[in-house]
């Protein structure tokens, strides 16, 4: 499969990975929310 | 006057300003060599980028997607690149901003490890800080050579010229502000790059007509421009041509470049100087965003669109994104791009001059010579001890066809094996024994240094890393374990965090 004249991996390896480790980086800043009482 | 002259100068007063303000912020040693572990995160987050990525974010990278588009290596190292820093700011920056503060307030990477391990010793600290200063002078002095080639390049100076007159403002401000004026001069620098890498990524993007456009012009150029898995060889004379498969080893070389963010001391020191492990999340959502992916993708395109956009072939890819600026804006805005580049080279050799003065007055003048020195005669060490380091950097720098600049790669190899798996088996591994990170460590750092004798073929950080970790894991097993005192230390920051 070819999209714009890449190749189906890769557009895969082009789109995939820095976009989901940036949705990782917006997840993770609500979920590691610290707690009221922890210390510095 | 040239326009590009006069962005020039006016950044570069700036950053003296700033280093002249910062100066009457700096009174103790950790304020010197750690800001006084204060930083937002905002600064945090950009001056960690700034002060990884160098001039390679805006010459090496775009040259490498210039010489080979989507193939070779350059698409793998920067998704390699993007998960190992992701890899760092989620599991290693709260460990070691806590762990640093509980062993002792440790302030350089050689201290916390002579804390971890209550080693008397001082054998890994010595160990670490020679690691640190000799691989850095090399970082340093290469740092030095491309910022000398820009100015070289751009104003027609002599080489010897530029190379003094950047080596004179970078140490300005270094001397008098120390880690508060690299950090918020790393803020500005990093604001810099970004922005240049991602206006001249969709400007160029947009001119060429969108997305689509710009692939298809790279598979008319050549097919393996389009293909991650392909190969390609560039020269001047022939230009692109496909040179088959870059096989399983090239793409694991690229992407281990991410594992060399683990033993990095100019970032891991952006980590331990934050105000509050709290801010920590804020910093890496920052950091991954606007100083990891973005700039990374744009960097990437910029040499991409250089191959459709430029007519004739570059002499040096390298040189890309300083010509597609020159060819596309006017000699204001281009002076303003161009300075991104200044920014990129000066906000690491600041910091690598930084870490490298710690290593000398911390590690060695304090521990060694004059352990009741006052924290005003540390600072003036410090002070001279970054005189000196720019000193020799030069020297080694002076040299216009220097190899330093080869030494770049082993550098960073060198620093993720050599400090890489100490630092990670430190913070996670409670069974971990000084010895075990002894030896890990000279393990991991000579490995890099002797595996070109071997013949193989593959980047010098993947034997190291794995090598230095197997050491580690051996050595503790067999020796006798950690003292109690230690392991309670450990306990106790796990359980804080």
């Amino acid at each position: 499969m070819e999209i714009f004249a890449l190749t189906g991996w890769t557009w895969f390896w082009f789109v995939v990975p820095l976009p989901l480790l940036a949705i990782w980086a917006v997840v993770s800043y609500f979920t590691d929310k610290p707690k009221e009482d922890d210390p510095e | 006057m040239n326009p590009t002259y006069v962005t020039f100068i006016l950044y570069l007063v700036v950053l003296l300003a700033i280093g002249i303000t910062t100066y009457r912020m700096t009174n103790t040693m950790s304020d010197y060599i750690l800001g006084g572990r204060r930083l937002g995160s905002w600064v945090t987050a950009f001056s960690a980028s700034a002060s990884d990525f160098s001039g390679w974010l805006l010459l090496g990278l775009p040259g490498a997607a210039y010489a080979a588009g989507f193939g070779q290596w350059s698409l793998w190292i920067a998704v390699g690149l993007a998960i190992g820093a992701m890899f760092n700011w989620r599991y290693v920056a709260k460990r070691l901003r806590v762990y640093t503060q509980f062993s002792n307030d440790s302030i350089t990477l050689p201290e916390f490890f002579e804390n971890r391990f209550r080693d008397r010793t001082s054998l890994l600290r010595v160990i670490s800080a020679l690691f640190i200063l000799t691989f850095f002078l090399f970082y340093t002095a290469s740092g030095l050579v491309a910022g000398a080639k820009l100015f070289e390049g751009t104003f027609d100076f002599d080489y010897h010229n530029a190379l003094l007159l950047g080596a004179i403002v970078i140490v300005a401000y270094t001397f008098l502000g120390g880690f508060l004026a690299v950090s918020f001069t790393d803020f500005i620098q990093a604001f810099l790059m970004f922005v240049a890498l991602a206006i001249t990524a969709i400007y160029g993007v947009y001119q060429l007509g969108g997305f689509g456009a710009l692939f298809e012009g790279l598979a008319n150029v050549s097919p393996s421009l389009t293909d991650a898995y392909a190969g390609t060889a560039y020269e001047q004379a022939t230009g692109w041509d496909p040179v088959g498969a870059i096989g399983i080893v090239g793409i694991i070389s690229a992407l281990a470049w991410g594992l060399g963010y683990f033993g990095q001391p100019h970032i891991l020191v952006r980590f331990m100087a934050i105000r509050s492990h709290k801010e920590i999340r804020k910093s890496r959502l920052i950091a991954m965003i606007m100083g990891v992916v973005i700039p990374l993708y744009s960097s990437l395109l910029v040499g991409m669109i250089g191959i459709v956009a430029i007519d004739g072939n570059l002499g040096d890819p390298e040189q890309v994104f300083i010509v597609l600026v020159q060819m596309t804006y006017n000699p204001w805005i281009a002076g303003f791009l161009l300075a991104a580049v200044l920014a990129a080279i000066m906000s690491t050799v600041d910091s690598q001059l930084l870490v490298s003065s710690s290593a000398l007055t911390e590690d060695f003048y304090r521990r060694f010579f004059r352990r009741e020195a006052s924290e005003k005669e540390l600072v003036w060490v410090g002070r001279i001890s970054v005189l000196l380091i720019a000193l020799i950097a030069v020297f080694l720098a002076w040299n216009e066809s220097s190899s330093v600049l080869e030494l770049v790669s082993y550098a960073w190899a060198g620093f993720g094996a050599t400090f890489g798996p100490p630092i990670l088996f430190a913070l996670f591994w409670r069974k971990t024994t000084r010895n075990g990170a002894l030896v890990g460590m000279i393990v991991g750092g000579l490995t890099v240094i002797l595996w070109t004798f071997t013949g193989y073929e593959i980047y010098e950080i993947v034997p190291g890393f794995l090598l230095g970790s197997l050491a580690i894991v051996l050595v503790s097993l067999i020796g006798k374990g950690p003292d109690k005192e230690i392991t309670d230390e450990y306990d106790k920051v796990v359980n804080h965090l």
